[in-house]
């Protein structure tokens, strides 16, 4: 039976959620502080298994079977209102009494994270952090920041996996130098080649790559990094009052992005060893990566919507540093208005110095 | 007296080019604020401290090239 879990205050009953400034589960209605791990053991002790209480609709409601494999139906605990999800949603709000709402079981065993950064800043931190994402920008249009309508803000745990590799690696390059001199008739250019050769190795730790396919994949690489020290061990209590979906893109079609990575960061680190050359031309490269691990994690992200002009622009903030990132628009009116301003103002600058010093 | 002189409509017109140059090169700077989703291309933020050792480097010289162009010679005078 699909079970979910809301964490019900013990003093009062209401619903409760994670609070990111004091970084424990706060009653909204009687202000009483739990900690994650001792809630998580009242929930426990005060869970009794309950019989089936939701079927799957089996009448001409049925759902297509395409449609099966997407969405679920789940009977919320607080008012009994019917959620439909889709097939990766773990945490979300009840439509109907707004009641904060955890799906347990899509994230129990395999699926079960091992880490999960809690968010450290709030709604209002990610409101300011759009606005200070517009101040500075010449070519935003004026309308888009005055009317600005942000659609959404939703607090989103993503799913990530987290890589730990050792890599050795056995590079070669093909490098000159090049020297000049000249006599009385000629002047000569001298050009030294070498084969340079390195090996050795270093190693990466907590690689993140997105192993969710709804974010896109620019948009969190964008916030990275994140503090992994600040990281927990995942208890289902820190998602609620937030949304979080499970993985969708499992750790073998995430490591094809990790590796990436590591083999730009591998080659970047050795071709910092070969100095003293006028140029530096690889050749050959083998990286060997050892001791690969991969580890599930749920990082903290606010995703801020809005719409203008009929096209969808998505924010996205870093929940426990802050980092901001979304693209933002750009007024053509404005962009040739600087265009044709700043060529009136810098020419006669130019003819005015050329006088000055000479060359013209 | 400094004279005040027009400028030719050739030196009128590179002023006018490099101003417009100038005013091009800002104004994609400017653009270029507007974005700021972009892909990570390296991993250097999770390189672990202190791991990174090089166990075999060399240096090896193959060959050498050497080309020679005239300098222009003065012209004699008669």
């Amino acid at each position: 039976m699909p079970t979910m879990q809301s964490y019900q205050c013990p003093c009062c009953g209401g619903a409760i959620t994670f609070d990111s400034a004091s970084q424990n589960m706060k009653c909204p209605y009687c202000d009483s502080e739990f900690e994650p791990e001792a809630l998580e053991q009242y929930r426990e002790a005060m869970t009794t298994p309950e019989p089936e209480c939701m079927q799957w609709q089996t009448s001409e409601s049925q759902f297509e079977e395409s449609e099966q494999q997407t969405l679920c139906a789940y009977r919320c605990q607080s008012c009994g209102g019917e959620l439909i999800t889709d097939a990766n949603t773990a945490a979300t709000h009840c439509p109907y009494c707004g009641n904060p709402v955890v799906l347990g079981e899509r994230l129990d065993g395999a699926l079960k994270p091992d880490y999960v950064i809690p968010f450290k800043l709030d709604k209002q931190a990610a409101m300011n952090a759009l606005l200070a994402h517009y101040k500075g920008k010449k070519l935003l249009p004026k309308v888009f920041r005055d009317e600005n309508y942000i659609k959404e803000i939703k607090g989103i745990y993503v799913p990530f996996w987290l890589f730990d590799a050792d890599v050795s690696a056995d590079l070669r390059y093909r490098a000159t130098r090049v020297r000049f001199w000249s006599d009385s008739r000629y002047n000569y250019t001298e050009t030294r080649h070498y084969l340079v050769s390195r090996a050795g190795s270093l190693s990466f730790a907590k690689v993140p790559v997105d192993g969710s396919s709804k974010m896109p994949d620019d948009l969190m690489e964008s916030l990275e990094p994140y503090d992994f020290s600040q990281a927990v061990d995942f208890h289902t209590a820190y998602l609620a009052g937030f949304l979080a979906d499970k993985y969708d893109v499992d750790a073998k079609q995430s490591m094809e992005r990790a590796n990436d990575r590591i083999r730009r960061s591998t080659q970047d680190t050795f071709a910092s060893t070969v100095i003293g050359y006028s140029s530096v031309i690889p050749e050959h490269t083998a990286l060997q990566v050892k001791n690969g691990t991969a580890k599930y994690a749920l990082f903290p992200v606010w995703l801020l919507t809005t719409k203008w002009n009929d096209q969808l622009y998505t924010f996205a903030m870093n929940g426990q540093t802050g980092k901001f990132a979304g693209d933002l628009p750009m007024d053509k009116k404005a962009f040739f208005r600087w265009l044709f301003g700043m060529t009136a103002v810098a020419t006669p600058i130019i003819l005015i110095l050329g006088r000055v010093l000479g060359f013209l | 007296m400094l004279a005040i002189t027009l400028p030719s409509v050739g030196a009128a017109l590179v002023c006018l080019l490099i101003g417009f140059l100038i005013a091009l090169i800002v104004c994609f700077v400017l653009k270029g604020q507007l974005k700021s989703v972009r892909f990570k291309q390296s991993a250097s933020d999770y390189v672990r401290h202190d791991t990174f050792t090089v166990t075999r480097a060399y240096d090896i010289f193959l060959y050498r090239n050497v080309t020679r162009t005239p300098k222009p010679q003065p012209q004699n005078k008669k």
